[in-house]
């Protein structure tokens, strides 16, 4: 009877989605994104879209092969941008209203009154609303599949984690959603509720990565102050030296050696004040720097906090990269990047007489070192916190469910 | 379990439901410990004004809401028991079906939730579809259909796991004259085939016409129930009516019936028999004729005061033995005996 109870309601769930036209036109758009990505090419000499070749100094085979290429077109275009957002968006507008329906008025006296736990039947119409994703990813990333092995050569199995995780991120913000299907039974205060929840972790997530970015920022400044404190005292020292030599007359000096002398005494001294004078400020801007990066730490510690108990969508779809390119894959194309991004910084900061400015902004490296610090976050605290979540929303949704009167 | 409870397709004992109060709303009570029992192969009706609890009662023995206390048995198991549900049909009041279904894949679906065979679900629908009068419609959308039509798809799906309890939420409910005389039929028709039928309609005319036996609710208790017969014998009557020709007619009657008369109100006299049964008579008056009521069905407790209405030489117009409707009962039922005011509609406040 399970058997015969869980078909019917997937075919139902099946001809629910077919009547929808959205399903299909989410399929349609998929297969067109994948085309798109397909019409898109790299050669010797840059970009290429169809049979035209855009010519790109730094996009080229010299810095990225074809399948690096085609890789992380996916990656950023057809996983982070279609499917991450608009493929699940689209998702959330089709199923929304699973819930809603099935706690309508007129519709749940139907259901309830069949041979099934109630446990059981809110959780299999939660599966079918996941299935819908499913499939929808599904042929999406069997198409990318063959896109990636035919254009760029590569047969990359691993993409296929794309549907559980896709699944996983679509799971983590379709429990509120039925959620809140459930409580309000409207599928537009559920979908407008969930899309709210959403931005609210897209917040805490950019939040949280501007803080640790600052943070790292704050240590690597400490750092090259206490390096810059750590070498000042040996400036000082030679300098006061040469202060000394200079100072004593050499025996039958001539007039013109003794104001060489003195110059030079008058430079070493003026140095000298410099490198004291530096060693005053580097202590100040370390005692500043300490105390931005104790206050971001503090900041950072918060966040990291509130984000470890709600599910992490970014940080979900960041394991597809994480498993699909080394932080060395595409090295020579991010250095040619950076490279010419510091020509830029450099042209903006310099000025006629070549004295280099102090910024806040942040440098590359330190970008580089936010990175490692996310591709250092276990699975288990990115998957299995989230996981943790997704199932007390889902508890709660059956506790109410099985106890309400209908 | 005895023989008796075997026999019973429904033996409820000391239903109750409340609704806690909220911030918003008020407590109701909405079942005050519901006694009642349905035999199997009969067809039983359910009565009772809005708000008295009726589909309350339906919901909770079909698990959709669960009672404050409930003790008793459906088709011998415990109200409750979500297997039971495998061999109970239901039609809800106000259902609402997939609209992107067709009328026999709705069927096919609520077959397949109530554990119904690919096949044999497929053979049900088919011959369930034919026996509601769907079969030309069966592949057609149901967001295409009628009330009746959903009404009668309605029924095909309560009946597509062959049911051996069928409970009906006001299935003639926005349907035609056509379709309620075919709704009817199909009842008796599942009577005839020995299934339990369960009925909860307004309609009384149309429950007195089926129902073996009924039960009449009101404010969450059950006012009575029992066979049609059995509630309206007690209440049968004679009404003899005299004619106005004679002026001196109120006199004359008056004198006739005086063994019998024990007090005079304004506008009307009672009295008794001897055997107690009460005597109610209506003077004549400007646009009522005078009329005798007796409270009683025996033809020969009627006949001494009938010989004395014709010893004093009036006229008698006619003479009428009354069977109370199911609406009298009804209607009784929902009467203040103290006021003589309709009771107001809906559950009693309050735990």
């Amino acid at each position: 009877m399970i058997l015969t109870q869980t078909t019917a309601m997937l075919v139902d769930a099946y001809r629910e989605l077919n009547s929808k036209k959205m399903f299909w036109i989410s399929l349609i758009l998929s297969g067109l994104v994948v085309a798109s990505i397909a019409c898109v090419g790299i050669n010797n000499k840059g970009l290429t879209i169809l049979w035209w070749t855009i010519s790109l100094d730094i996009l080229n085979t010299s810095f990225l092969s074809p399948a690096s290429f085609y890789k992380f077109v996916f990656i950023q275009f057809g996983f982070n941008f279609w499917l991450a957002w608009i493929a699940s968006i689209l998702a959330l507008i089709s199923t929304a209203s699973i819930i809603p329906d099935l706690v309508a008025g007129g519709s749940i006296e139907l259901s309830l009154s069949k041979p099934i736990a109630r446990v059981r039947l809110f959780l299999t119409k939660y599966a079918t609303a996941l299935l819908f994703t499913g499939l929808q990813v599904g042929v999406f990333t069997l198409a990318s599949f063959l896109v990636i092995g035919v254009r760029g050569g590569s047969w990359e199995w691993s993409i296929f984690l794309a549907i559980p995780l896709v699944l996983l991120f679509f799971s983590f913000i379709y429990c509120v959603c039925a959620l809140l299907g459930l409580v309000t039974r409207s599928t537009i205060a559920a979908l407008l509720l969930s899309v709210l929840f959403w931005f609210f972790l897209f917040l805490i997530n950019i939040s949280e990565r501007t803080v640790l970015l600052f943070k790292l920022n704050a240590e690597d400044r400490i750092a090259s102050a206490e390096r810059e404190l750590g070498n000042l005292p040996e400036l000082i020292s030679r300098s006061k030296d040469r202060i000394v030599t200079f100072s004593t007359p050499k025996e039958g000096e001539t007039d013109a050696e003794r104001l060489k002398r003195e110059a030079n005494k008058a430079t070493e001294e003026a140095k000298l004040a410099g490198h004291e004078m530096r060693v005053t400020t580097r202590q100040q801007s370390l005692t500043e720097y300490k105390s931005t990066s104790d206050t971001l730490n503090k900041w950072h510690g918060m966040l990291f906090g509130i984000k470890t108990v709600f599910p992490k969508t970014s940080e979900t779809m960041g394991l597809l990269e994480r498993q699909l390119t080394s932080l060395n894959e595409f090295q020579k194309f991010s250095d040619a990047q950076e490279e010419r991004e510091d020509d830029r910084r450099s042209r903006r900061r310099g000025n006629a007489s070549g004295v280099t400015v102090e910024t806040n902004e942040p440098s590359p490296s330190v970008a580089r070192k936010v990175e490692e610090v996310l591709r250092s976050r276990s699975v288990f605290w990115v998957l299995g916190t989230s996981v943790m979540f997704e199932v007390l929303v889902l508890f709660i949704c059956c506790a109410i469910f099985v106890r309400r009167d209908f | 379990m005895t023989t008796a409870t075997a026999d019973l397709a429904l033996d409820l004992k000391d239903v109750d439901k409340s609704y806690a109060a909220g911030w918003f709303k008020k407590g109701v009570h909405a079942l005050r410990g519901i006694d009642m029992h349905v035999g199997r192969g009969e067809v039983f009706g359910l009565l009772g004004p809005n708000g008295a609890g009726k589909s309350t009662l339906i919901k909770i023995l079909m698990t959709v809401i669960s009672p404050t206390r409930a003790q008793g048995t459906m088709l011998g198991r415990k109200i409750g028991d979500k297997s039971t549900l495998a061999r109970v049909g239901y039609l809800p009041e106000h259902h609402r079906f997939p609209e992107y279904l067709t009328g026999r894949q709705v069927v096919e679906f609520y077959g397949a939730m109530s554990g119904v065979s690919r096949a044999d679900r497929k053979r049900r629908a088919a011959d369930l579809l034919d026996f509601v009068g769907m079969s030309k419609w069966a592949d057609t959308k149901v967001r295409g259909y009628s009330k009746g039509m959903r009404q009668r798809v309605g029924i095909a799906q309560a009946l597509v796991n062959d049911p051996e309890l069928v409970l009906f939420d006001e299935p003639t409910d926005g349907v035609d004259p056509v379709g309620r005389r075919d709704i009817r039929q199909m009842c008796q028709t599942l009577k005839d085939r020995g299934k339990t039928v369960f009925l909860n309609s307004h309609l009384l005319s149309e429950l007195e016409m089926i129902c073996d036996r009924v039960a009449i609710l009101v404010q969450g208790r059950v006012a009575s129930q029992g066979t049609i017969d059995s509630l309206t014998t007690h209440r049968q009557r004679y009404e003899i009516e005299v004619a106005s020709d004679d002026s001196n007619v109120n006199t004359s009657l008056r004198a006739a019936l005086g063994p019998w008369l024990r007090a005079d109100a304004a506008g009307s006299i009672a009295g008794q028999l001897p055997s107690g049964e009460q005597i109610d008579v209506r003077l004549d008056q400007p646009h009522a004729p005078a009329m005798v009521k007796i409270a009683t069905a025996d033809a020969a407790k009627v006949q001494p005061l009938l010989d004395s209405i014709r010893a004093a030489r009036l006229t008698l117009r006619a003479v009428r033995p009354i069977r109370p409707s199911l609406e009298d009962l009804f209607m009784e039922a929902v009467t203040d005996p103290t006021t003589g005011k309709t009771l107001a509609p809906g559950a009693k406040e309050g735990a």
